[in-house]
């Protein structure tokens, strides 16, 4: 599993290619995908850092979202009944939800619309991603800044 | 022979005569099998016959009861669902209702093997209202997974800002809750 150096890294990385093409306004789905793979290296740095995250009000030990499940199982919690079908993001999601709800919000509007913008619908106009872009993925770094003690940057201009 | 007696010939009828057998009904059940050559052989057969009904009949119980049960589970988790839809229909309404918020449809995708929740509610709607519908869709899922133990991945599409792409939205979400009849 990644570090938190590493998760850092990614998310710098993500955020400054983010910074690269945003204001030409040419990829605007690009814009909403690139800041949701940059906000889930700052939540993953935030669950790698803490260690501990709690699964309705128990506490669990893991430094990534991809142990989640198995964790429950490990601390004989009960799974969730139709725990089968379950993708990373939403063990990633159901951690947030729970565990960093100041963030929430933020990190779900850019988990649905990313998607929306890769599977449903790739052609957004400037509003669209200026509405939400830019301040939910700012309230997410500063979130991590002040929280977590990174140094996240972004200039969108 | 006289002529009264041919007549009561006639009229017999063997049931009636088999009343002083306490278990008059095997010979009727008796006669189902063809061919049996002794008395030990229509035991034997006639045993046989009685395993074989029993364990039909055990069989066509067992069936009827999973069908029952599969049944229970298949209304339990197409009422899960409609509950959780309608309730945050019910929700969004009351707390985030202006004229620029609007559920326009509720879409899911049953599928019964893993009870997965995934609901697609297409709304109109400015960012503000979005981004209260998205808080809201969070304190549901985190509800359902509290109280009902499911996890529910509730996603949106806000039809304000995209051209929805129906034939994709059908494929993966074919079920459309009757939002008409709720209003």
């Amino acid at each position: 599993m990644p570090s938190d150096i590493q998760h850092t890294a990614q998310s710098s990385h993500n955020l400054s290619f983010l910074e690269s093409f945003y204001s030409t306004y040419k990829f605007n789905d690009w814009s909403i995908t690139v800041a949701f793979y940059a906000a889930i290296h700052i939540v993953e740095n935030a669950i790698f850092c803490r260690k501990k995250i709690t699964y309705l009000g128990k506490e669990l030990t893991i430094s990534h979202s991809d142990e989640f499940f198995g964790a429950i199982g490990r601390a004989n919690l009960v799974l969730p009944k139709n725990q089968t079908n379950f993708t990373h993001h939403i063990a990633r999601n159901i951690i947030v939800n729970e565990n960093f709800p100041d963030i929430a919000g933020h990190f779900d509007l850019l988990y649905t619309n990313s998607r929306t913008a890769r599977y449903r619908q790739y052609s957004w106009d400037k509003s669209n991603v200026e509405f939400l872009v830019k301040p939910t993925i700012k309230e997410i770094i500063n979130w991590s800044n002040k929280n977590l003690k990174t140094n996240f940057q972004l200039d969108l201009k | 022979m006289t002529k009264n007696m041919e007549n009561r010939i006639k009229t017999y009828e063997p049931s009636k005569v088999s009343e002083d057998f306490s278990n008059f009904l095997i010979y009727p059940q008796l006669n189902l099998f063809q061919g049996p050559q002794n008395i030990e052989e229509l035991v034997t057969n006639f045993i046989k016959y009685k395993e074989e009904k029993a364990r039909k009949e055990g069989a066509e119980e067992t069936v009827k009861s999973i069908i029952t049960a599969i049944r229970q589970e298949i209304n339990n988790y197409i009422g899960l669902i409609t509950k959780i839809v309608d309730f945050v229909y019910e929700a969004a309404s009351k707390k985030i209702g202006s004229a620029d918020f609007k559920v326009e449809e509720i879409r899911t995708n049953f599928c019964f093997e893993t009870r997965a929740i995934n609901v697609l509610f297409i709304i109109d709607a400015n960012f503000d209202n979005e981004f209260s519908f998205s808080l809201l869709l969070n304190e549901v899922e985190k509800t359902v997974l509290q109280r009902e133990g499911f996890v529910a991945d509730m996603l949106y599409i806000n039809k304000k800002k995209v051209e929805l792409d129906y034939n994709s939205i059908n494929s993966d979400y074919p079920y459309l809750r009757n939002l008409e009849k709720k209003n």
